[in-house]
């Protein structure tokens, strides 16, 4: 393999890593063109890269434990089972509506995110400590930014189930992760903080990922060699993920999940219009 | 429900020792497949590393699903459940040639 390629993948990877580990949206999104335009890799050694780039970054996130600190496993569990079966029911929905208008729908529903994000940069979710006890899927954490523990409380727990669902079933038809619905939806209509939201939705994308990649690897599309250089970038993209995630303000992540989102829903409003 | 409650106590739970064992694995594997010095070794290690990638996420939940029915939570251990006999149902599907 050439260096170049190496260099590509390490990059793309740890870009992933990142994002995956600051906003919880796993990157395969982005990675996946990247991979194939820039670097020249087939359609299979992306998705093959991209999944174990997610389980590495998902993986890297879980062990650390001052990311775990910020994830919510009740509510992650919870929200995977909707996303299971919304994956399940994905080829139902591919039935209905053809992939070039889900394809828009999606990118249409991506801006919306964005701009919802963008109205609610400055709005906190978080809660003083009070002596009112917690519901089964609300939590407190020690948050930097407010130097002391705070609450959040999970609010309209139907919308974060049908999200997850419709997440889900975006996965399975159009290829992608469902990270960019459920952040967006957890932080802006379900009172989740952001660093909350994204360890969250950082650990249902590993358990995704987790699901997907035996099925490649047992069909010989996930390449060790590439999957290594994806799996060690993808960690170290994640140490500086969580440097960001426990240092920014909640605000300024909102901004770049805003920039992330908007430019997403640009590349698939782009890909469903026809445009390669 | 604190987050603290959720954290395993120990700095090297067997989540953390299975990723890090994962990435080197890939990283030993990677180093002898471009060094060329032991090619077999190498591909056995890129191979073990992907696979204890790929299980540590739903091993993980195993523990959860564990200490929940200990303590009775049917919110944890419900969920933990499904999670595991959905992805268990497709991977098995998948692998027996159903899809």
């Amino acid at each position: 393999m050439e260096l170049a390629t190496a260099l590509g993948i390490g990059i793309g990877a740890a870009l992933a890593g990142a994002l995956g580990a600051s906003l919880g949206i796993g990157g395969g999104v982005i990675l996946v063109p990247y991979l194939l335009a820039v670097v020249g890799l087939t359609l299979p050694e992306a998705r093959g890269v991209s999944l174990v780039t997610l389980l590495a970054t998902s993986g890297a996130a879980a062990a650390s434990r001052r990311l775990r600190h910020f994830s919510n496993v009740r509510l992650a569990l919870s929200l995977q089972t909707m996303a299971s079966m919304g994956a399940v029911s994905g080829t139902a929905v591919a039935t209905l509506m053809s992939e070039r208008a889900l394809t828009l729908v999606f990118g249409l529903v991506l801006l919306g995110s964005a701009a919802t994000v963008w109205s609610r940069l400055a709005v906190r979710n978080v809660l003083p400590v009070d002596r009112d006890p917690l519901g089964p899927f609300d939590g407190e954490f020690y948050e930097p930014e407010s130097e002391g523990r705070v609450r959040y409380r999970l609010r309209r727990r139907p919308v974060a189930a049908g999200l997850s669902l419709v997440a889900g079933q975006v996965s399975s038809v159009l290829g992608i992760g469902g990270g960019v619905i459920v952040v967006p939806a957890l932080n802006s209509w379900c009172g989740i903080p952001m660093r909350v939201a994204a360890a969250t939705s950082s650990l249902m994308i590993g358990l995704t990922a987790a699901t997907a990649a035996p099925i490649y690897y047992a069909r010989g599309e996930i390449d060790p060699v590439l999957a290594a250089i994806a799996a060690l970038a993808a960690t170290l993209g994640t140490v500086a993920g969580r440097r960001i995630t426990i240092g920014a303000t909640a605000r300024s992540l909102k901004a770049v999940l805003v920039g992330t989102l908007a430019t997403v829903a640009l590349m698939m409003l782009a890909r469903g219009m026809g445009a390669r | 429900m604190s987050h603290g409650d959720e954290r395993a106590g120990a700095a090297w739970d067997p989540l953390r020792l299975a990723t890090v064992a994962a990435l080197a694995a890939l990283a030993g594997g990677l180093a002898g497949h471009w060094s060329a010095a032991w090619p077999a070794a190498a591909d056995l290690l890129l191979d073990a590393g992907i696979v204890v990638l790929v299980v540590t996420p739903l091993a993980g939940v195993v523990p959860h699903l564990v200490r929940a029915v200990r303590l009775r939570d049917p919110w944890l251990a419900v969920p933990a459940a499904l999670v595991l006999l959905i992805s268990g149902a497709v991977i098995a599907r998948a692998l027996a040639g159903g899809r």
